[in-house]
């Protein structure tokens, strides 16, 4: 009865969705870019000065929502901190109580970390030359982080410490923001810094500093996410609570 | 030849989503989680967005599995009477991941 | 024929109704999750094949390579965000069904009735 229910209000949205985009039907293809795409293209290097477009976009002419990306992921680990405060059972002591995984783990784990760690700030700092940028180079650091706590080479995170970086980055990516403020067209988020030589390292204005903002805030706060889900919460036990 | 290409990939991909759905186990579901949105990667840069396409393997790939299999562990069912007690930790975490399959066949 | 485009919609319309499938029939918690997580991969393949221009170029500009004809960057900066967003909302998901398993027992959804009144 469920399935068919299902099934029915699929049929209906499936329809609601082909009636929205028309063009599924026909196989025809554009070969230009209209009306957004193209003027950010064409002035983005005047602009932004920075050779990936994406990221000149990400970072400056949408600069505000990523703000908002960062408060969300925010928001989550706080929630999730919150939430896994209850829960017991040190994941990995009571897997690898007798044995520590094997030989393949621990030797490519201790052989993979440097090379992920490089590739993670790599990723990170040449964010406006070549695909990548911010978020997958945190995250890329982020999973360096979490092979040290598969491998038991360390037993638990330092949370003042990723609660400090995490602070820090989220202060330095408004202050860099507020940067802004200075010159000849005052807002927030506005690039005044040079922007140097197009398609060099040391370019793009203020672009490869928020990212790297945004790289320390993502990789702290996704190794907060992930540890503290895996150690043992101090709230006591649930059934205390119940009054 | 880009057409063919995207065509066996999207072909791929719609198997494997209905076998993440409905697949038997579950550890088996969230195996095949992460190699849709591995393949679903490889799409993205069959459309030329290789910024997305590093985004979600790493995401998906890496961080999304991690996590699941976290909340697979945390959540199995562990009074099992099984063919002997298990002898070391890859063992154990395959018990642990084998007894949510049949304590929540759903 | 049948273009590029055109294959792409097609696809993720349907990994979306396979994800929404799955969250309305499926009873255990984690399986909720992980359809909610199939039809997060069908929206993003949507708004990046949204930006596709035919014989279009990644959208970086390269040395020595003149001549602009680019994709659409617009989508892919938009599906960035939602990627890690959608991270996010499932580890928050599944912290969740953590509890729940903590404190009930079970993650079945049929069994977890605490509205009933």
């Amino acid at each position: 009865m469920r399935k068919l229910i299902g099934l029915l209000l699929l049929g209906a949205f499936a329809f609601y969705l082909v009636s929205l985009m028309p063009s599924v039907f026909s196989p025809q293809s554009r070969d230009h870019l209209e009306t957004v795409g193209k003027p950010i293209i064409e002035s983005a290097e005047q602009v932004s000065g920075s050779a990936n477009v994406v990221t000149a976009i990400v970072v400056q002419y949408r600069g505000l929502d990523t703000l908002g990306e960062v408060t969300v992921l925010f928001v989550s680990a706080l929630g999730v901190a919150l939430l896994a405060s209850s829960l017991k059972d040190r994941v990995f002591r009571s897997m690898f109580a007798d044995d520590d995984g094997g030989f393949i783990l621990q030797t490519g784990g201790r052989i993979l970390l440097p090379f992920i760690v490089l590739i993670g700030v790599y990723i990170v700092a040449h964010g406006h030359l070549s695909p990548g940028g911010g978020f997958p180079g945190g995250v890329l650091i982020a999973t360096a982080i979490f092979i040290l706590l598969l491998t038991g080479q360390v037993s638990a995170m330092p949370h003042g410490l990723l609660n400090l970086l995490e602070t820090l980055a989220g202060l330095g990516f408004i202050g860099l923001g507020a940067l802004g403020f200075m010159g000849d067209n005052p807002s927030f988020l506005t690039n005044v810094l040079p922007k140097g030589q197009f398609m060099t390292l040391f370019s793009a204005g203020f672009i490869p500093f928020i990212y790297a903002m945004v790289g320390i805030k993502v990789a702290s706060e996704l190794t907060t996410v992930v540890s503290s889900l895996t150690e043992e919460g101090d709230a006591g036990t649930p059934k205390e609570n119940h009054r | 030849m880009t057409l063919w290409i995207v065509l066996f990939l999207s072909i791929l991909l719609i198997l494997m989503a209905l076998a993440a759905v409905f697949a038997r186990s579950l550890a088996s579901a969230v195996i095949i989680l992460s190699a849709l949105s591995l393949f679903t990667s490889l799409l993205f840069i069959m459309v030329a967005a290789p910024d997305v396409a590093i985004t979600e393997a790493a995401i998906g790939s890496a961080l999304t599995t991690v996590i699941f299999v976290l909340a697979l562990y945390r959540t199995r069912t562990a009074d099992r009477a099984d063919s002997g007690s298990p002898k070391n930790s890859a063992d154990e975490g395959a018990l642990a991941l084998r007894s949510t399959s049949e304590a929540d066949h759903a | 024929m049948i273009s590029v485009p055109q294959v792409l919609y097609i696809t993720s319309f349907l990994l979306i109704l396979i994800g929404l499938y799955g969250v309305l029939t499926q009873r255990n918690l984690i399986r909720i999750v992980i359809a909610l997580n199939v039809a997060d991969s069908g929206i993003n393949l949507l708004l990046v094949t949204l930006g596709y221009v035919d014989g279009g170029r990644v959208p970086i500009f390269t040395p020595g390579v003149q001549g602009a004809h680019m994709v659409d960057p617009v989508p892919q900066a938009l599906v960035l965000t939602s990627i890690v967003i959608g991270f996010g909302v499932t580890a928050l998901m599944l912290t969740l069904v953590m509890r729940i398993f903590a404190q009930r027992g079970t993650i079945d959804a049929s069994r977890l009735r605490g509205l009933k009144w």
